[in-house]
């Protein structure tokens, strides 16, 4: 799907869209987010997933989705440990266990933020036209993504996994991305990272 | 005399990048690159680090760490953060470890140049 050198390249136009992502993060919870450094996986099917992923897969998690479209198009699921989540609902005062809808509010707003930021980031350093975007919904909550995903995703699309994990210091919270592209964007954007590498 | 230069980061573009966008006014430097952390330190004690441009995410050791030790071992080193964390807290740490300047990534020539010129290497 893609050569070694443009997936080090995209890590790193991943990396600074998703270090815009932390900033509008941390301005939203007013606390300093931890960034880790940024890996990434071309996958073809959920064993890919099982195998790069084994951390995060192994503890309850939330996930929820959006997707994208425009020359680069596809769909983004964010990852959130329950704990993790439950505990950023409490740093931003939601603390009542009756507030589960605020709740999932907040997971979705998060999503929004994080991807947008990412998707957006993407495009403007790949100088690619902008993407629109859905709005987010949960898709899976409870249990382990492992399990989830075995058998129901990727049967017919490419992704890249990227491991990305913002964490905020002295909580659990952390969160990962799959980007999802589409088979018809992938040229689009191999020949755009190739450009930029070309350029430097 | 000639200027050490090291550009420290884990990404080979963004060492590119860096290194392209550096004025051709500045005349007479020697560039070392590093891969991580640990490189970055080991140029330092090559003798080959009189500025730094230092990434702060990086593998083997971050950024945070490469400043902190290279302060306390010597002061007058000059190290130029370039990072994709933006956060102003970022900023601000960088800055209270004695970094002369910060630039949010991706690197620009006109940044470049402003903040060398800020700091007086042009």
């Amino acid at each position: 799907m893609f050569t070694r050198d443009q997936l080090n390249a995209l890590q790193e136009i991943i990396n600074i869209a998703m270090g815009q992502g932390a900033d509008r993060l941390a301005r939203l919870i007013e606390t300093f987010v931890v960034l880790s450094v940024p890996k990434l996986y071309a996958v073809k099917s959920s064993e890919d997933i099982h195998q790069a992923h084994q951390k995060m897969s192994e503890q309850p998690v939330i996930t929820t989705r959006q997707s994208f479209i425009g020359p680069f198009r596809g769909e983004v699921l964010v990852i959130f440990g329950v704990n993790g989540a439950n505990e950023l609902a409490e740093l931003m005062g939601y603390v009542d266990k009756g507030e589960e809808q605020i709740k999932e509010e907040l997971i979705l707003d998060l999503t929004n933020l994080l991807v947008g930021a990412c998707v957006s980031g993407i495009c403007e350093q790949l100088k690619l036209e902008s993407s629109t975007f859905s709005s987010p919904g949960l898709f899976f909550e409870g249990g382990s993504l492992d399990a989830f995903m075995q058998g129901k995703a990727l049967k017919d699309s490419k992704a890249l996994l990227v491991e990305i994990q913002f964490r905020i210091e002295s909580h659990a919270f952390a969160c990962e991305l799959l980007i999802c592209i589409s088979d018809a964007s992938i040229k689009a954007v191999s020949d755009a990272v190739d450009r930029l590498i070309d350029s430097v | 005399m000639t200027m050490h230069i090291v550009i420290a980061d884990d990404s080979s573009l963004s060492r590119k990048m860096v290194m392209k966008a550096l004025p051709s006014t500045l005349k007479d430097v020697e560039i070392t690159f590093a891969r991580n952390g640990k490189e970055a330190l080991d140029a330092y004690y090559s003798g080959k680090a009189d500025v730094m441009f230092l990434d702060l995410t990086m593998p083997e050791m971050d950024g945070y760490t490469v400043l902190k030790s290279l302060k306390e071992i010597d002061a007058n080193t000059i190290v130029i953060v370039i990072s994709a964390d933006i956060q102003p807290e970022a900023q601000q740490r960088v800055k209270a470890l004695g970094a002369a300047s910060f630039i949010g990534k991706p690197v620009t020539t006109d940044i470049l140049r402003k903040r060398i010129h800020e700091i007086g290497l042009l």
